[in-house]
C-alpha cells in the first residue's frame, strides 16, 4: 500500500517545503499548484483523503482524514503568540471535531491487510453517493477559482480577488477555496498564512474570514460530518 | 480548464477536463454520455455544447478573453464515475508524477496545505 500526499498551494513548493522537511516522509510528496485534485475528487477542506484501489477505482471518496486536535508546532506557535486573533484561531482549532479521528487509521490498516475484502471498501454506488453535491453553482465556483489562481500566479492579485470572491459566494461550504485565498492576503510576518482575516484599520478583500466563518459555522461543523466508516 | 476561445483541441480538452470526446459521446473511464450532433465540429470540440450536456459551468473573464470551464455536474455528485482521475501533478523536486503510475498499488491520497 502507498500513501501519497498532495499539497494544495497556488504559490508553489517553497510554501510547503518546511512542513515536508519537518515530516521527512518516505512516501511520495506531491504538489498541486493548480488545485486540480479539488474538483477532480470533490475536496472541500483539508486534510481530506481518498482511497484508490490497485485497479484505479475510488473505493472511498473524499472524507476528513484528520487525527483530531493535537499539539503541533504550528498550533502552539499560534496559541503562544500573544496576539489576540491568533490565540482565538488556536482556540477554535482546538474545538474542531474530526468525525473519523478515532477510527480512520485503523480503517486504513484494515484495507492494507484485506484489500477488497475490507468492510471499509464501499460499493461504486456508495462511493458516488458519498462524494458530495455538485451542481452548476459549485462547478462555477471551481471555474472562478481556477481563474483566480491563474491571475494570482501571474502576479495580478487585483484581477484574482473578484474571482476568489465569486468562488466563495457560489460554494460557501468549500473551505479550501476560502483558506487558499485568505492565506494570500495576511499581514507580512511569520503568521501571514494563518492570519486569514482583516487587520485593524485596514480594508479586507473578502466577505468572510477564518475566525468569522468558523464562529458562524461552529467548530464542530468545520469538517463535513461523514457517515460511519463502514 | 482555461481557454482563450470556446473551441478546443480534443486532446487538450481531455487533459483539462478528464473527458474524452469520442464518436459515442463524452467518455470518462467506462462512463460515456451521448452528445448532440455537432459537438465535435471539424476536429474541434464545441466547448459550449459539451459543457451544457455535462453540466459544466462556463465562466468568462471578459477583460482579456479568458474562459474557465468548471467540472461536470450532470449527475449532481462530485464524482460521476469511480474511475480515479488520471491527473499529472509534480513532486516537490519538480518532477512530473502521474497518478496512473500508482496502478497496481492500493493508495491513500491525502490532500493538505500549508495554510
Amino acid at each position: 500500500m502507498e500513501i501519497v500526499t498532495v499539497c494544495l498551494e497556488t504559490l508553489g513548493a517553497q510554501e510547503g517545503q518546511p512542513f515536508v522537511d519537518a515530516a521527512a516522509p518516505t512516501h511520495p510528496t506531491l504538489l498541486d499548484r493548480a488545485h486540480q485534485v479539488d474538483a477532480a475528487f470533490g475536496i472541500l477542506n483539508i486534510p481530506n483523503a481518498v482511497w484508490i484501489d490497485e485497479h484505479g477505482q475510488i473505493v472511498r471518496p473524499v472524507e476528513p482524514a484528520w487525527p483530531g486536535p493535537r499539539d503541533t508546532a504550528a498550533g502552539s506557535a499560534l496559541r503562544d503568540s500573544g496576539v489576540e486573533r491568533l490565540s482565538a484561531i488556536a482556540g477554535q482549532a482546538g474545538d474542531i471535531v474530526a468525525w473519523t479521528a478515532d477510527t480512520y487509521a485503523d480503517a486504513v490498516r484494515d484495507w492494507a491487510r484485506n484489500g477488497a475484502e475490507s468492510p471499509f471498501v464501499l460499493s461504486p454506488e456508495e462511493v458516488i453517493a458519498r462524494s458530495g453535491v455538485r451542481n452548476l453553482d459549485t462547478s462555477g465556483a471551481a471555474a472562478h477559482f481556477e481563474l483566480a489562481q491563474h491571475f494570482e500566479r501571474a502576479g495580478q492579485h487585483e484581477q484574482a480577488v473578484p474571482h476568489f470572491r465569486q468562488a466563495h459566494a457560489l460554494a460557501p461550504d468549500n473551505w479550501t477555496y476560502k483558506r487558499q485565498a485568505w492565506s494570500l492576503s495576511g499581514p507580512e510576518g511569520p503568521f501571514k498564512r494563518f492570519w486569514q482575516g482583516p487587520q485593524e484599520g485596514q480594508a479586507w478583500e473578502y466577505e468572510g474570514d477564518w475566525l468569522k466563518d468558523i464562529t458562524a459555522t461552529g467548530a464542530s461543523n468545520y469538517y463535513v460530518e461523514t457517515k460511519p466508516l463502514s | 480548464m482555461l481557454l482563450d476561445n470556446l473551441y478546443s483541441d480534443p486532446a487538450a480538452f481531455a487533459t483539462g477536463t478528464g473527458w474524452k470526446i469520442e464518436a459515442r459521446g463524452a467518455c470518462k473511464g467506462e462512463l460515456c454520455v451521448p452528445l448532440p450532433s455537432g459537438a465535435l465540429d471539424n476536429g474541434r470540440v464545441d466547448v459550449a455544447a459539451v459543457a451544457e450536456r455535462l453540466g459544466m459551468a462556463v465562466v468568462a473573464h471578459e477583460a482579456n478573453g479568458t474562459w474557465a470551464i468548471g467540472p461536470e455536474s450532470f449527475n449532481g455528485q462530485a464524482l460521476a464515475t469511480t474511475e480515479a482521475p488520471d491527473l499529472t501533478l509534480e513532486t516537490f523536486a519538480g518532477e512530473p508524477f502521474a497518478l496512473s503510475s500508482l496502478r497496481g498499488t492500493r493508495t491513500v491520497l491525502v490532500a493538505w496545505a500549508p495554510y
